[in-house]
């Protein structure tokens, strides 16, 4: 009953009378200014966390046969065997087998024939060095990704590090000697081997 | 008798009338009275003179050269098939990697690098960085690189010429002396300097922006396009005491100050002399007075690049088979 | 003798037929808080309609007002377009991209809603030597910047300040490369700030001359063809002031893509070699540029009409001039305070005008105004509570294309709003009716509820028609919702009480027949145009 009077009393109201004065404003609403708190990250992020999502397996082996024998040596003849392999290991083999042609992440399969002579700029630890041509004599080298493989027909100067062990090349033929293969002598002949491990990114058709 | 219409007021004109004024103000000009141009062209000159990729290829080298194994990971090629600069079948080296060694080396983003060195008649070689690298020591900062840089030189008998181009930002790597801010800079520059028994010779374009320093601790920015002929190779047509082109200087307000070289008139008719000052202009505005340079021993502070610094190779001879 | 009488006849003032009081305060309400004025206020007003003058005084304090500016400048800016340009994790950020984007786009909005806060001159919208920014924002562009909130802020990078021509956002949202040579900047700055937009230009060219741009020089084309020049040459030397933000932002870092370089200022040389300028006036670099625009007549024009346009829901044209001349002087004497000219707008007869005899006045007047995403967003709130929301964000954010649909803008691709009613506003007005009529209902009809009713308060679980208490009720809700009472003779009650019933028949939940009712008067076109 109450509440009837109430809302008879509430259509019955009419307008207030003017008085020139507004109403008192009710609560107003207040914009929430911008974000107030903010997690920040502080520990490095540069996507880059990971380790190589593929790999480049790089080997080389070689031979050195130099004459005359026994020295003072003034030619040298030789091979060098390289592979490149993508994501697999090289197959661990009883001898320098050339590799099948189907063998998995073959990508490079090179060998190069080595013709030399003495060089008359030697390293300061060398005992003799060579000039010595690249010729490729088997596969193809445009797969290749070692930045350090030559191109059939270059000369590239190498010497011999007796103390160290060391075959050692002079880079660009500019006087810079750097250590390049270890080597076991044995008497004319200097054999060598090498390896290393990349990450890599394969192109397209690898 | 006529009684006269009265016209009748439109309506209320607009007050302000757009085609009413005196023109436009005059720029306003900065202050350069306490600022000595000539001092600051002549160091801006000396910087420009040994801007190059020594700096940032020593960070890069000393950066390889701290790695421990898997820290930074090595690459043969680009480390990232996303990056623009950088094909696949790139020919160089690089790194990448978020790691830290357990000597508290830090590695962050990637490095590629490429060299060359040829020696027949004479030495030639090249160098190529690019890279988002920063490398920190127990929190301080090394080096940071970002950007692309290369250089080659040319270098038979004494007499050598190196071309460098650059568009990168390099941080901790600067040493002292070395013409450049210590705290960095970030460089978009090509240049091609001269040297030797032969021939002194620069000439470039390019800007560079100095982090924390300022030259006559005013100005912030260089740019420049300049063509110097030194003293020696200089043919009697040439003028060893003034450059042919300009330098501009900012202040950090964004005022550009340019000092115009112009040493020989030509078929012109502009006046030009042979005496190492150039026309300032502050603004756009030419100025009643010149700023003045001294090539003398500039050529001194270019040094001779030397084949060691273009090789950086990996190669780990391994162990005896 | 003749005595000529002339009879001075003044231009007859359009003959406008006012909006009714209510409807007056309503217009002016919805148009600067983007709510109803309440019951008391309408009442108020109906009975003494020279308190108009003091509502507008007290509306424009809101502030509320703040944030209908922010939106009429983003119909110029077009900066809320939803995008953050790069991953906020680049700037250490774990933060919704959502919320980023909002923080990005509103950077030069804050400033407007800080120059109209503070009284400041409109022209502090270039002649700046800050910006604004919020923590999130200082995270992404590198901003000194202190205080939890949105507030005044600086780049580290050596820019200059311009307001608005030096801020991050702006260029990114304008972005140039190549042979564009920031001329699509400066268009930008020309349509924003000056209202004129280059593209816009009547300029015809001939088949062979655009042959020549892909065949020839394209710079050299340019400066030799005169069709070109009739643009090029004041839309170059503008364009020359923006090398410092050339940015190579595909695939560039956050570092990369927003850092000034205040050595490429003078790029401009390799572009167009065109030295930097203002309309014939050279110019020395991006302050200098703010200068003068500031001063140029067309940048108060053109603040003028963008609020104007804003207020009014339709595009000026020439035989707009005398009333814009109006509103313009007003500003300009005001030292450009908004909300002076916002007042002089909303005090204009033809504001407060339903309709007029005027056939060329008629042409141009809206008579009836249609609430926009964020005003319909903000009014059913208000009334209801009720807030539509999809992951926390509204129907006024365009992340689910709701605004579009409505006739708002995303600031990208639809970059005009639409006034007018459409199948896409009326189906969102209905699925918010409902939803919101769901609330009211489950709110005020919860036999628990302690706390006042929102809109049902005269009726509970057990009233039925036809208790004085239903229509009652359904009169209010009309009130409440629309702001406009019903006439005593109108038959909503009747109608309301017919489909209260039919509904309740159905499966006997008062509920579901209150929110029924409630949401067809929440469909009422009283709420959807005003």
């Amino acid at each position: 009953m109450a509440r009837s009077v109430v809302i008879v009393g509430l259509l019955a109201c009419s307008g207030q009378e003017p008085d020139g004065v507004l109403p008192t404003e009710e609560g107003l609403r207040v914009e929430d200014t911008g974000s107030s708190s903010v997690i920040l990250d502080t520990g490095p992020d540069t996507g880059l966390n990971g380790d190589p999502e593929h790999f480049l397996f790089l080997y080389q082996t070689g031979l050195w046969e130099m004459s005359p024998f026994g020295g003072p040596y003034t030619h040298v003849v030789g091979e060098i065997e390289a592979w490149e392999y993508l994501d697999e290991e090289r197959p661990r083999r009883d001898s320098a087998d050339t590799a099948e042609p189907d063998e998995p992440g073959l990508i490079c399969e090179t060998t190069w024939a080595l013709v030399g002579t003495a060089s008359e700029e030697l390293c300061p630890a060398c005992e003799f060095a060579f000039d010595i041509e690249y010729t490729l004599v088997a596969g193809d080298d445009e797969p290749c990704r070692d930045p350090d493989l030559p191109a059939s027909g270059d000369v590239l100067r190498f010497g011999w590090n007796e103390t160290d062990r060391v075959i050692e090349h002079d880079v660009g033929g500019a006087g810079l000697w750097m250590p390049w293969w270890a080597a076991t002598r044995a008497g004319d002949d200097l054999a060598f081997e090498w390896s290393a491990r990349f990450g890599v990114v394969p192109e397209e058709d690898e | 008798m006529i009684l006269l219409l009265l016209a009748c007021a439109g309506p209320e004109a607009v007050e302000d009338d757009p085609f009413a004024g005196e023109g436009p103000d005059a720029l306003p000009l900065p202050d350069f009275s306490d600022v000595d141009l000539s001092a600051a062209a002549n160091d801006a000159l000396r910087r420009i003179v040994r801007l190059d990729t020594a700096a940032g290829w020593a960070g890069l080298v000393d950066s390889v050269g701290s790695r421990t194994e898997g820290c930074p990971d090595l690459y043969a090629g680009t480390p990232d098939g996303d990056l623009d600069e950088l094909d696949e079948d790139s020919p160089g080296l690089s790194w990448s990697d978020t790691c830290t060694t357990s000597a508290g080396r830090s590695y962050g983003g990637y490095a590629y690098w490429e060299t060359e060195l040829h020696h027949t008649a004479g030495t030639e070689g090249r160098r190529r960085i690019v890279a988002q690298a920063a490398v920190s020591h127990e929190g301080e900062l090394e080096s940071w690189l970002k950007g692309e840089a290369e250089e080659a030189f040319l270098s038979s008998e004494g007499h050598w010429r190196r071309n460098v181009t650059v568009d990168w930002t390099v941080e901790g790597v600067v040493p002292e002396g070395a013409g450049l801010p210590t705290e960095g800079y970030r460089a978009a520059a090509q240049l091609e300097l001269t040297g030797g028994v032969l021939e002194e010779a620069l000439t470039g374009s390019g800007n560079v922006f100095l982090h924390g320093e300022r030259i006559e601790e005013r100005f912030d920015s260089i740019e420049f396009d300049l063509d110097i002929q030194g003293e020696l190779g200089a043919g009697p047509e040439d003028c060893t005491a003034e450059p042919v082109g300009w330098i501009g200087l900012r202040d950090p307000d964004a005022h550009w100050a340019h000092i115009v070289f112009l040493p020989t008139a030509g078929d012109t008719g502009v006046d030009a002399a042979c005496d190492g000052c150039g026309t300032v202009f502050v603004r756009g505005v030419e100025q009643d007075f010149e700023a003045c340079v001294d090539l003398d021993g500039l050529f001194e502070l270019a040094s001779e690049p030397a084949a060691k610094d273009y090789v950086l190779s990996l190669r780990d001879p391994g162990s005896a088979p | 003798m003749i005595l000529l009488l002339l009879s001075c006849a003044t231009d007859a003032e359009p003959a406008l037929v006012a909006l009714g009081n209510r409807e007056q305060l309503i217009r002016l309400s919805v148009d600067l808080r983007g709510v109803h004025p309440s019951e008391e206020e309408l009442l108020a007003i109906e009975a003494d309609l020279d308190l108009y003058d003091q509502y507008v005084d007290r509306y424009l304090a809101d502030p509320r007002f703040l944030d209908r500016v922010e939106e009429i400048l983003n119909t110029r800016m077009l900066t809320r377009d939803g995008r953050t340009y790069f991953d906020p994790g680049q700037a250490g950020l774990v933060v919704s991209d959502a919320d980023v984007a909002d923080s990005v786009g509103d950077e030069p909005l804050k400033l407007a809603r800080h120059i109209v806060d503070n009284d400041l001159p409109w022209s502090e919208l270039v002649l700046a030597d800050y910006t604004m920014a919020d923590p999130v924002l200082a995270a992404m562009w590198d901003l000194e910047h202190e205080g939890e909130g949105w507030a005044t802020a600086r780049y580290r990078d050596g820019r200059p300040h311009a307001g608005v021509l030096t801020m991050t956002t702006t260029w990114l949202r304008y972005p140039s490369a190549g042979v564009n040579a920031n001329r699509h900047r400066a268009n930008a700055v020309s349509r924003i700030l000056l209202c004129d937009d280059y593209l816009a230009r009547p300029v015809s060219f001939e088949r062979s001359q655009i042959d020549a741009i892909t065949t020839g020089d394209p710079e050299q084309v340019i400066a030799d063809t005169p069709t070109c020049q009739s643009c090029h040459s004041s839309l170059d030397p503008l364009a020359a002031h923006f090398f410092g933000f050339w940015w190579d932002t595909e695939d560039a870092g956050l570092d990369e893509g927003t850092l000034y370089r205040p050595e490429d200022e003078n790029l401009w040389r390799d572009h167009a070699d065109r030295e930097p300028g203002f309309y014939g006036h050279p110019t020395a670099d991006i302050q200098d540029l703010a200068g003068m625009i500031a001063e140029d007549p067309r940048f108060a024009d053109c603040a003028v009409e963008t609020f104007f346009e804003g207020l009014t829901q339709r595009r000026t044209t020439d035989a707009d001039w005398e009333e814009l001349a109006l509103h313009r002087n007003a500003f300009s004497e005001s030292n450009q305070h908004v909300k002076t000219l916002v007042r002089s707008i909303v005090l204009s007869p033809e504001y407060r005008a339903r309709s007029t005899s005027d056939p060329e006045l008629a042409e141009r007047l809206v008579p009836v105004k249609t609430l926009g995403p964020h005003q319909l967003e903000s009014v059913v709130e208000d009334i209801t509570g009720y807030r539509w929301s999809f992951d926390g964000r509204g129907i006024s954010d365009n992340a689910e294309g709701l605004a579009v649909l409505a006739g708002g803008i995303d600031s990208r691709d639809v970059v005009e709003g639409s006034h007018d009613p459409s199948v896409g506003l009326l189906s969102i007005q209905e699925r918010l009716a409902w939803s919101a009529a769901h609330h009211v209902v489950g709110h005020d009809l919860d036999p628990a509820r302690t706390e006042d009713a929102i809109l049902l308060r005269y009726v509970t679980h057990e009233t039925r028609p036809p208790d004085e208490a239903f229509e009652a009720q359904i009169r209010s809700l009309y009130v409440d919702v629309t702001g406009l009472p019903l006439a005593e003779e109108a038959r909503e009650p009747a109608l309301m009480a017919q489909l209260w019933t039919e509904v309740h028949t159905v499966n006997g939940d008062p509920d579901e027949a209150w929110a029924t009712v409630l949401s067809v008067v929440l469909r009422d076109p009283h709420l959807l145009f005003y």
